[in-house]
């Protein structure tokens, strides 16, 4: 399963779906990461985290163990 | 009749600009009543009998935060005669996606899109009545920074309260989703409001605690409802809540395609983009921040040839205090016939203590100068980016660097700023340490130091901030690992702002109230603290007689400071003046500055003004002195800051908790680097072998394993907010 | 009397402005700490917490 966790900078993908419960996925998803959406990877924060990506216009930092949630297609 | 109009709006969408346009300074501030969540209203501007009540920012109306529970409650509850949407124009898909569901509250709601002018710059067009034609709402124009369309928006607001009509509900949810929220509004009709009915639909199906707990629904209509939300989940192979914030930004897609043309890719990189790759960079950012902070601090206090800072203090600890004033002063009091004993306690000690503080103004003005560059830059959001993996290992989120940044300035609100984390270990941690980073107030300690037996060198302020900000991880590191406050980091979802010019105006008036603020601190708890001191230090026991004592040795003040002293002989300044001095930092950390300019005949000299530092030389080596700094860095912080500390705590046992772990951890810290520097000086004694076991003890409960950690991904818990 | 209070007239004055000014630090402090205004002095205007040192009777009751 490939996760928003393993897509490089620069990068476009297509959210599959979403995993996790409770708050913090419902955060991700007010935050408009939902099914089918498209997100640029901008940047990757030194170690690795946390990931800022571009979502619906906008800039939004994410954490890696956030992102491991998130499966792209 | 009074008409109550409801801000709402996500975070950052420019509300509290159009809040402060619309009331002016009739606003009150507040708090809603039991939870630390900021309330505002006021009343609108030419119009006496409308209110303006403004919500706290938030991205939707869920069940899991604070903000959102308030804005909530207050929107069912109260209901407000109509709701004004702010929706950041630049921003417009996520904005929206809190419009759709305050639509549903069934109050009458108009839109006014913000940030027009920047949506216009970026060559995107918003066609504002196809927008409200597809909401089913009023839709307006407006840029609030530009002072736009404010009065507009909120007359739209109330011509929408008046009519009282609420419009159609938009067609947001479709097929079986649809299906069930209707059979849902049929089993719970009449007992909720017709106008919210929608509402509390959706939210039974997204299963809301909250809702649950509130409308406590009979059992078999809580199955029944069940059954309905359980077949639209296989169905669409999704759990109901991802199913509804689906639809809703399918319903916004749509939505955006009629209305709003956008120019420019989203794809293609800014300007604030660029900067970033290379601040933000994984390698570089690090080094980049402590090239940027040590640059600060070299500039306003180091000994280069572009430290401005100290170069301004010089001159005015040389000339302004010691010739003009001291040299003046003492001369003009004598000849006019004062007593020596007044003349004495205005030159040694109020132009002393007050002078010695006074002398660093120009110093914190460049430092307050800069560091507000920094932040109105941009570049402070930047770093709790960088931050937030290094803050994540030991649990907390970059959300906790916030208060610390606002620390640089003064301790008080930036421990005050805590408030904004919702976790409640992560809030008491925060608290705890972010008196470890200097303040303002503790610069002229450092700066006096660094002058004194550092020749001037910036890397003595750097340092200082580096071991501020380096305790606050080490703290977080060896507590999170305790029983008190071990817990998962909380969700750290963050915007970044983009990079702009920073404004002169802003920088200037932080500055200035920084700045003005030591200046009154100084002229008021300063003086009042050296005159005491002068006092205690300036009478004493002689020969078992009390009066005027030559030698500030033999005075009161030394006594007692005698008594105590002996507490930091570890440390490496068992003194009795580094005691006092210690002391005074309590009521206001300037003082130990101060105090030092009383006992060390800070006036006495009239031409060197450099003096005190010899003075001091004789007192402390270079290691004591930053043994000396660093404890007073570290320790427990001012009077008002204890006071902050236990307002946000609420609980008297944490505050000395918060208090006694800093005085814990500031005299270990400091007693380590004396002891452990003297065996450079070729001593090895009792002191070394118990710096070492300390030294020991803390690489222990840094790195032992955390029994309290979850090896999993994390098991999201469903109650949160924790309060 | 009056020669004492002659020869000392400058130790008076000066004992008696320095008596003013701590008067007035002392004055302004209790002020200060009645109407609850943070030690930090900073002016409320731009702290993002303002809300707390301004707590209003009439907008609680709003509930």
């Amino acid at each position: 399963m490939k996760t928003l966790k393993d897509a490089k900078v620069g990068e476009t993908v297509v959210v599959a779906r979403l995993h996790g419960e409770g708050p913090v996925k419902r955060r991700i998803m007010d935050m408009g990461i939902t099914k089918g959406v498209s997100i640029q990877v901008r940047k990757v924060a030194p170690l690795g985290d946390p990931m800022e990506l571009n979502v619906r216009g906008y800039e939004l930092s994410v954490r890696k163990a956030d992102a491991e949630m998130i499966e792209i297609a | 009749m009074s008409i109550t109009i409801a801000l709402a709006g996500n975070p950052n969408s420019g509300k509290t600009t159009l809040f402060n346009d619309l009331t002016g300074s009739s606003q009150y501030v507040g708090n809603w009543p039991g939870v630390t969540v900021e309330k505002k209203e006021g009343r609108l501007k030419g119009h006496k009998d409308v209110v303006i009540q403004d919500l706290p920012g938030i991205y939707s109306l869920s069940p899991y935060t604070l903000e959102e529970v308030v804005a909530r409650s207050y929107l069912v509850k109260e209901k407000p005669d109509a709701i004004l949407n702010i929706v950041d124009g630049t921003n417009i898909e996520r904005n929206l996606y809190l419009t759709t569901q305050l639509i549903e509250l069934g109050i009458p709601v108009v839109v006014a899109v913000n940030m027009m002018d920047l949506v216009r710059k970026n060559g995107d067009r918003i066609d504002t009545n196809k927008l409200g034609e597809a909401l089913g709402c009023k839709v307006v124009e407006m840029s609030a920074l530009k002072g736009q369309g404010s009065l507009e928006a909120a007359e739209a607001a109330i011509a929408a309260a008046q009519e009282k009509k609420q419009g159609e509900h938009p067609h947001v949810f479709t097929g079986s989703v649809e299906h069930a929220i209707a059979h849902i509004e049929e089993s719970i009709q009449g007992r909720v409001d017709a106008q919210v009915l929608r509402w509390h639909a959706v939210k039974l199906f997204e299963r809301d605690e909250k809702e649950l707990q509130e409308l406590q629904l009979a059992q078999d209509l809580k199955t029944h409802i069940e059954q309905h939300i359980a077949d639209c989940e296989k169905e669409l192979d999704d759990d109901a809540e991802s199913i509804i914030t689906n639809q809703r930004y399918a319903y916004i897609s749509r939505v955006i395609d009629r209305a709003v043309k956008k120019k420019a890719s989203r794809h293609a990189l800014s300007v604030s983009d660029k900067i970033d790759r290379i601040v933000t960079n994984r390698i570089l950012a690090l080094p980049i921040f402590v090239v940027v902070m040590w640059a600060v601090y070299t500039i306003a206090m180091g000994g280069t040839k572009v430290s401005i800072g100290t170069m301004a203090t010089d001159w005015t600890n040389d000339v302004l205090v010691s010739e003009w004033i001291c040299g003046n002063l003492g001369a003009w009091m004598e000849a006019i016939g004062c007593a020596p004993w007044l003349t004495g306690l205005v030159v040694d000690g109020i132009v002393a203590g007050v002078g010695a503080v006074i002398g660093f103004v120009p110093q914190m003005l460049v430092l307050f100068f800069l560091l507000a560059i920094l932040e109105d830059v941009g570049y402070m959001a930047r770093i709790a980016f960088i931050m937030d993996r290094i803050f994540r290992r030991f649990g907390l989120s970059g959300k906790s660097f916030i208060p610390m940044l606002v620390a640089t300035g003064c301790g008080v609100p930036g421990i005050m700023a805590s408030r904004t984390i919702e976790n409640d270990r992560d809030r008491k941690m925060t608290i705890m340490t972010t008196g470890f980073i200097p303040c303002g107030a503790k610069m002229p300690i450092i700066g006096l130091f660094a002058g004194a037996l550092f020749g001037g060198s910036g890397w003595i302020a750097t340092s200082a901030y580096f071991i501020g900000v380096g305790a606050v991880i080490v703290s977080g590191i060896i507590l999170k690992k305790t029983k008190l406050f071990a817990g998962d980091p909380a969700p750290f979802v963050m915007e970044l702002p983009a990079y702009h010019i920073p404004s002169a105006k802003n920088v200037l008036h932080a500055t200035w109230e920084r700045g003005w603020s030591f200046i009154k601190r100084a002229g008021t708890v300063i003086l009042a603290s050296s005159v005491v001191l002068w006092f205690l230090q300036g009478f004493g026991f002689v020969d078992g007689v009390f009066g005027m004592v030559e030698d500030n040795n033999t005075s009161l003040l030394a006594s007692v400071g005698n008594v105590v002293a002996p507490v930091f002989a570890p440390l490496g300044f068992g003194t009795w003046q580094g005691a006092v001095a210690t002391f005074t930092g309590l009521i206001a950390k300037e003082n130990v500055v101060a105090t030092f300019g009383v006992l060390y005949g800070f006036a006495e000299v009239a031409e060197d003004g450099a003096e005190i530092w010899t003075l001091l030389a004789g007192d402390f080596t270079a290691l004591t002195a930053y043994s000396f700094m660093i404890f007073n860095l570290l320790c427990a912080p001012c009077f008002a800051a204890i006071g902050a500390i236990k307002r946000e705590m609420n609980n008297a046992k944490w505050t000395w908790i918060a208090i006694g772990y800093m005085c814990g951890f500031a005299y270990v810290v400091a007693m380590i680097v004396y002891q452990l520097g003297m065996v450079f000086a070729g001593h090895f004694g009792v002191g070394t072998v118990v710096a070492l076991l300390l030294l020991a003890g803390l690489v222990y409960l840094l790195l032992r394993k955390n029994k309290y950690q979850d090896s999993e991904l994390r098991v999201p818990v469903r109650s949160v907010a924790a309060k | 009397m009056w020669l004492w209070l002659s020869e000392n007239l400058a130790t008076l004055v000066g004992a008696l402005a320095v008596a003013a000014v701590l008067a007035l630090v002392a004055w302004k402090i209790v002020r200060d700490h009645r109407r609850h205004k943070g030690g930090c002095g900073g002016g409320c205007g731009s702290c993002p917490n303002a809300g707390f040192c301004h707590p209003d009777a009439q907008s609680a009751e709003h509930r």
